[in-house]
């Protein structure tokens, strides 16, 4: 088996991001960046709406994360009991999983 | 999920344990996080619900020697980047506003016009630079932090987040996207 890389999550994010060019089309020299950062940052972006989370959000992640724990553990006892592999019963009991809402 | 995993599952009371513990102290984070990603409020909390239990599983290998909110953080970016690829056959909605933002009556007409601009082009902005506003703006982290969560360069991150704001303003000055 596999060991786990310590702290490390399931996979990595590649930022593919041509350093040289960004600065190139912001029209800076790398050593202006933090100035230019800086002075952006002084001016609010009017965002400030989408970064209110709704209300008892803790409550429905919570409730929502013991279904699906429950929903993984039937899947396994199904696999178990008639010999299917586990993403094959979990797909049944959870048929939406990984799929786009309606 | 492993054996071992499914294993763990079995016992689990998340009313007292760590995934309640990691509900209540990261959770709106991990939703900021996420609807930046997803830009949909329903997946996003999909998207958190999946992380939290990824996290938990995993706890094992986090060698608690880093930030634990940086290394959750990095899990659910990785989440909803996945879950959006997995539904990438229905199309973004470009015309995408979270709840609770859309023009009302009561808010004045340029205001929203601003607003309206500046949400439509964070929307059309690439996940990751979407994902570096919301934890900055969102959770006030600093360009260390982000560039740690998110496992990319200082450089990286205020590069993106320059180009951003930049957009944001350009967007709201001539009140479109």
């Amino acid at each position: 088996m596999k060991a786990a890389q310590p702290n490390a999550p399931p996979s990595r994010i590649v930022d593919d991001l041509d350093m040289a060019s960004a600065l190139d089309d912001l029209g800076l020299e790398m050593s202006a960046l933090d100035q230019e950062l800086e002075r952006a940052e002084r001016t609010g972006t009017g965002l400030e709406a989408l970064w209110q989370v709704p209300p008892d959000l803790e409550d429905r992640i919570a409730r929502g994360v013991r279904q699906r724990l429950r929903n993984r553990q039937t899947a396994w006892m199904v696999a178990d009991l008639i010999g299917l592999p586990f993403s094959t019963a979990r797909v049944i009991i959870e048929p939406d999983q990984g799929s786009p809402r309606a | 999920m492993t054996r071992d995993q499914a294993a763990k599952v079995a016992p689990l009371d998340p009313g007292a344990d760590a995934v309640a513990e990691i509900v209540n102290e990261h959770g709106r984070a991990m939703y900021r996080v996420a609807i930046a990603v997803v830009r949909d409020s329903a997946l996003a909390e999909d998207v958190v619900q999946e992380a939290t239990i990824t996290a938990w599983l995993k706890l094992d290998s986090f060698r608690g020697d880093g930030s634990f909110r940086g290394w959750l953080l990095r899990i659910v970016h990785n989440t909803a980047v996945s879950m959006v690829r997995s539904s990438r056959e229905r199309p973004w909605d470009p015309e995408w506003i979270p709840p609770g933002t859309a023009p009302s009556a009561e808010r004045q007409v340029v205001a929203a016009i601003e607003l309206d601009a500046a949400i439509r082009t964070f929307a059309r902005l690439d996940p990751l630079s979407r994902t570096i506003m919301a934890l900055r703006e969102g959770e006030g982290l600093t360009y260390d932090e982000i560039a740690e969560v998110l496992g990319v360069t200082i450089g990286q991150v205020k590069i993106r987040l320059l180009r951003a704001r930049r957009r944001l303003a350009a967007a709201v000055e001539r009140g479109e996207p």
